[in-house]
């Protein structure tokens, strides 16, 4: 065996669908365009492979990105890429499904398709089946892949995929061609079809037009769960034998976020706000935990301190954990809100080290971007982390952040070393090397549907200058410093604000040998510099150029709720260096209520 | 209390290692509530030990591991409830109270199976040599061993396409023969391109009764 880690490609495991083709009327295959050790990771899978399951008529499976090693072996014998549960190829399944869950994975798409010998644009796949879909956080800007993909889900898939499981079930039994296939699909509220809508440009390289064909929408609208209490809670899903980035029992507390940080897309495209009760998420978790044998249980949430009921929950949670010696996991804690209580949950059973998002380290910088923590706030958060006897702390950050000057960038080690004084300051914690206080800092990336989107990112020189200012202004050897490389964050803005003519500077690039773009060992930046110049395509013009607030954006056709008057508004007070309150404290009337609630207290 | 549990593994769980061996037994006794003794410590893990790590790419038909639990358990439905987790590749046989100490484990015996044309008599003549020098990684380094004055091979039996037969092999704490070391010296010298097979079958003691 040639290949590290084959248990990647066996399948077999707990949980894993078994079922006979013969006996359904529809094959999905589900593909995370990553390896399987972060597919696996993924909570959207279990959710998806569940639901699909779940109906006794299709039978959904998995595939992901192969490692390099692997992928040589099936190109060498020639073995197109297959599903892990029937081992069938891929070309055989009606529906394949992508999940787009950040922009460096878009190569892994091109060489799924092409490891399935289909062709990967849309236009040259003939045929209704099988149909290439997209879903995840990137549907709402996929313009850069749009020319691959058949139609794409835009909102939450529990409610669109059993609509359009009907939709093509219906088209495989009447036999109906791809034309028509697209035509009743797109009737669905929240299906996204990119060959229904032209895109015209200016010659400067900005949209003049975005015209919708065959009487679609004028705008895609995005679709979501209402009730989150009634919605389908789906079995542990497959449980990985080799080690993979996450396996644990995994639930949600609630999807959107009631915060509205400025850079942060998530907090936007979730919206509104929807809570789960305490007594749901208890059973979905412990019943979880006993099926799978999980050694870990995590809340997942965008703002798990947020969440109403945390610390009943974990009240009744922990009396579980203690039980079976299992460690339970709360990522996604604020600085503003952490008390005491809920550190004594976390450390209950397992002493896991606590990370905390500051974002930016001068009060100014974070009033720009609302992430609102205060100084006192972070001073008191660290205190009771020492005084529950940790002596780690992660702290992340970004630079590149709008309106920034060196004094804030200054301002992030002085943060950390705040932290630093503030665990001597406490005689009775232990002196030594014990202290670690470890900083993470990434390159802020203007991303679609924030209210940053219009901002352009900093040139990669003024990157490094930045990251080496904050080098030399850490004064401890108890802080350690860790940054992102420059370059796939320059990639990533490109994608992100990307539009359709990036098609061909992906498939340029994915010829030329990329993928794994999100893999340091494998990404190959001096490759897509090539494919930009082949192509005659300007990184610059969609990383670093400030849109303007007039133009046309290249994901105006989709909507997710939030209206651009707000993102607009949002803009100008982040300059003018203003905060908005969070929407429990008041409704701004970001645009969001359009789904008929909203995360305002008491209002669901 | 003290439990010896008993399994198989087969098909393509032959690809996964030991180590996911371990996690995945933790998983299965977690999944099925049995009243498993912890250690001590800042990690509490149920306790578990495997008489002898299978390595990446070998089947067995006689896998054990020890358990450790706080009461008696009721063997035939521990049995059966680590069968409802675990897959029929990874299936558990029989539970028992340990009889032997795994420390007193000296052999096993492996059945090879090599698929390619021409390949029994192929291995016939590499085996007819004097000697089957082969390279042996250990902690301090390499060393060179004779095959031939460790390893027992049984009647070769087979046709033009397969070679088939059942090797002894020391096995154990003080000394280890991986079969791989065979068949990775045979391929690399006659037949690269050969399918191999291994499985263990058997594994005894000093005394050469089987372990139990």
């Amino acid at each position: 065996m040639n290949v590290s880690k084959p248990g990647r490609y066996i399948g077999h495991e707990t949980g894993c669908e078994m079922k006979d083709k013969a006996d359904v009327k529809l094959r999905f295959c589900f593909c995370f365009p990553d390896i399987y050790d972060i597919g696996m990771s993924y909570l959207g899978q279990k959710i998806l492979y569940g639901l699909l399951n779940n109906d006794s008529e299709i039978w959904c499976e998995r595939a992901y990105a192969p490692w390099p090693d692997m992928e040589k072996v099936l190109r060498d014998h020639d073995i197109p890429l297959y599903g892990l549960e029937s081992g069938d190829p891929l070309s055989e399944f009606d529906v394949i499904g992508f999940t787009l869950q950040y922009e460096l994975s878009y190569t892994n798409i091109l060489n799924i398709l092409d490891l399935a010998k289909l062709p990967l644009r849309a236009k040259d796949r003939k045929t209704a089946f099988p149909l290439v879909i997209t879903g995840g956080p990137c549907v709402c800007n996929m313009e850069p892949i749009a020319d691959f993909v058949d139609l794409a889900v835009l909102g939450e898939g529990e409610e669109v995929l059993p609509e359009l499981m009907a939709v093509c079930k219906k088209a495989k039994a009447d036999s109906w061609d791809k034309d028509k296939l697209l035509k009743e699909a797109v009737k669905i509220t929240g299906i996204y079809v990119p060959s229904f809508y032209d895109v015209v440009y200016n010659d400067d390289g900005t949209i003049q037009s975005v015209t919708p064909k065959n009487d679609v929408p004028a705008k895609v609208k995005k679709r979501i769960v209402k009730d989150l209490d009634k919605m389908y809670a789906p079995p542990p899903g497959p449980v990985p034998y080799i080690e993979v980035v996450q396996s644990r029992a995994a639930t949600e507390l609630f999807r959107g976020c009631i915060r509205g940080c400025r850079f942060c897309q998530a907090g936007y495209i979730y919206r509104p706000v929807r809570e789960r009760k305490a007594d749901t998420v208890r059973d979905i978790l412990i019943d979880e935990c006993t099926v799978s044998g999980y050694e870990e249980m995590a809340l997942s949430s965008l703002s798990t301190s947020d969440y109403t009921e945390i610390v009943p929950l974990l009240d009744e949670l922990t009396a579980k954990t203690d039980q079976q010696k299992v460690n339970l996991s709360l990522p996604s804690l604020r600085v503003d809100n952490f008390s005491s209580e809920v550190l004594d949950k976390v450390s209950a059973v397992r002493k896991s080290g606590l990370t905390f998002a500051p974002e930016a380290g001068s009060q100014r910088l974070r009033d720009v971007i609302n992430k609102q923590v205060t100084e006192e706030e972070f001073e008191r958060t660290c205190k009771v982390v020492f005084n529950g006897g940790y002596t780690s702390l992660k702290l992340y950050f970004m630079i590149g952040l709008p309106t920034e000057s060196d004094e804030d960038i200054i301002a992030i080690a002085q943060m950390a070393q705040k932290a630093v004084d503030l665990y001597y300051q406490n005689a009775e914690n232990p002196k030594g090397h014990l202290l670690n206080i470890s900083i993470g800092v990434s390159t802020f990336i203007p991303k679609p549907f924030t209210p940053f989107q219009w901002v352009g990112q900093d040139s990669e020189e003024e990157i490094v200058r930045k990251q080496k200012l904050l080098a030399s202004s850490i004064k401890t050897r108890k802080i350690t410093y860790n940054y992102h490389d420059m370059e796939t964050s320059r990639l990533e803005a490109v994608f992100a604000r990307g539009n359709r003519t990036l098609s061909t500077v992906i498939e340029t690039a994915f010829r030329n040998g990329c993928r794994l773009d999100g893999w340091n060992e494998w990404f190959k930046y001096d490759v897509w510099l090539d494919a930009f110049k082949t192509c005659g395509v300007d990184m610059d013009f969609f990383a670093a150029r400030t849109i303007g607030e007039d133009e046309i954006l290249p994901w105006e056709h989709l909507d997710v709720g939030v209206t651009k008057a707000h993102y607009l508004r949002e803009y100008h007070r982040a300059l003018e260096g203003v905060t908005t309150p969070n929407c429990r404290t008041k409704c701004v009337g970001c645009g969001a209520a359009v789904y008929g609630f909203c995360g305002k207290e008491g209002s669901k | 209390m003290k439990y010896r549990l008993w399994f198989v593994k087969k098909g393509v769980l032959r690809f996964i290692s030991h180590l996911d061996v371990n996690r995945t037994m933790m998983r299965a006794l977690r999944s099925a509530e049995l009243p498993m003794t912890y250690s001590q410590g800042f990690n509490p893990r149920p306790l578990l030990t495997f008489a002898l790590p299978l390595s990446l790419g070998i089947e067995s038909d006689c896998e054990s591991m020890d358990i450790q639990t706080e009461s008696e358990i009721d063997c035939e439905k521990v049995v059966e409830k680590l069968n409802r987790f675990l897959p029929p590749e990874l299936h558990m046989i029989s539970c028992a109270p340990p009889v032997n100490d795994p420390k007193i484990i000296t052999e096993a015996t492996y059945r090879i199976v090599f698929t390619y044309p021409g390949v029994k008599v192929k291995f016939k003549q590499f085996w007819n040599a004097d000697k089957v020098i082969v390279i042996k990684k250990t902690k301090s380094g390499t060393k060179e061993i004779d095959l031939k004055l460790l390893v027992k091979i049984g009647k070769i039996t087979g046709d033009s396409e397969k070679c088939e037969f059942e090797a002894i092999l020391p096995t154990g704490v003080a000394e280890n023969i991986n079969p791989t070391l065979l068949t990775d010296a045979f391929c690399e010298q006659c037949a690269t391109e050969a399918d191999v097979s291994i499985t263990r079958i058997e594994v005894r003691m000093k005394n050469g009764e089987k372990f139990v």
